[in-house]
């Protein structure tokens, strides 16, 4: 009998683990948006050195483009990712809820600096300043959430991109003002949330359930 | 001590029969690690017919260890079990039991 019980309690352990362990099935997202944020800051890039001439809107379009096409993504694949196994798990909850307050948080900011650009401009706070606070208040933000995604879905590699959005903060701040500073964003985003977002789509349960 | 009793103390009345199943053990452990999960995921963990999962279910819902939330994900039925704060004591209560039933000398 007591073999049979310890038989179960193996069972139950692993299951316990499984469920503990359940893969995050959020990596397409970090892969669209950091593709699209690094793409946007590159043709950004591209236009401040006159390689790219996108005419009088160059400036928003690149990144109005880039955050309607991420929302319209996000929120058709969302429903998707919803049903995939796993997805209701802590973990997945966190990570997901977290995620999406970060991509929230930073589309509002973008829409408010656009809304008072012009007052800070007339009062001396040069035009590129408020608009390049994105990156590293961004970066910082993707920090935060690798370390609630590290810990809810106890991850330990997610910490390290934590480290590594938090240097990228600290360098886009440093190079503030600099045109280089838009090259280092660009390799931040990709760095930092495409690279993450093709870990996680290869780990993720290739079976339907 | 009652005749239940064995000679180090273990009433195996103490055990929660509404786990003590070999499907609603395994549903309550994999929640136990996940927190929530949706229907179709435990069905492929657990191993059983989606009939028969959802009988267990039922049953661990009537004792309020769990609780089953229906959804849409797109036009697709979403069936999530969450544990409860009531299911989480109860699993540790059981693991606490049979932790003690196994104790090496309890168990020889």
């Amino acid at each position: 009998m007591t073999d049979d019980i310890r038989d179960d309690l193996a069972y139950v352990r692993t299951l316990a683990e499984e469920g503990r362990d359940t893969p995050l099935v959020n990596g397409v997202f970090y892969v669209i948006w950091g593709g699209l944020m690094g793409t946007a800051t590159l043709v950004t890039y591209a236009q401040a050195v006159d390689w790219l001439e996108l005419g009088a809107y160059g400036n928003l379009g690149p990144w109005i483009a880039a955050f309607v096409i991420g929302w319209v993504f996000s929120f058709l694949y969302g429903r998707r990712t919803v049903a995939k196994p796993g997805a209701a798990t802590i973990g997945n909850r966190t990570a997901g809820v977290v995620w999406l307050s970060v991509g929230l948080f930073m589309s509002l900011f973008w829409i408010a600096l656009m809304v008072v650009h012009d007052d800070f401009a007339q009062i001396g706070v040069p035009r590129y300043f408020l608009f390049n606070l994105m990156f590293p208040i961004g970066f910082g933000l993707y920090g935060v959430a690798f370390s609630a995604t590290a810990a809810a879905a106890r991850l330990r590699w997610p910490y390290w991109f934590a480290l590594l959005s938090w240097g990228f903060a600290v360098l886009s701040l440093v190079f503030m003002g600099r045109l280089e500073m838009y090259l280092i964003a660009a390799s931040g985003f990709f760095l930092c949330a495409m690279v993450p977002g093709v870990i996680l789509m290869r780990a993720e349960p290739s079976e339907i359930v | 001590m009652s005749d239940d009793d064995d000679e180090d103390g273990f009433d195996y009345r103490a055990i929660d029969d509404v786990i003590h199943g070999r499907v609603r053990l395994a549903v309550m452990a994999f929640l136990s690690g996940a927190g929530s999960a949706d229907f179709s995921l435990l069905r492929s963990k657990v191993g059983v017919t989606d009939g028969n999962l959802s009988v267990h279910i039922r049953k661990l819902e009537e004792a309020g260890y769990i609780m089953v939330e229906k959804q849409f994900a797109g036009r697709r039925p979403l069936t999530l079990c969450h544990l409860t704060k009531q299911g989480r004591e109860a699993w540790i209560a059981y693991i606490a039991r049979m932790d003690a039933l196994l104790r090496p000398d309890a168990a020889e």
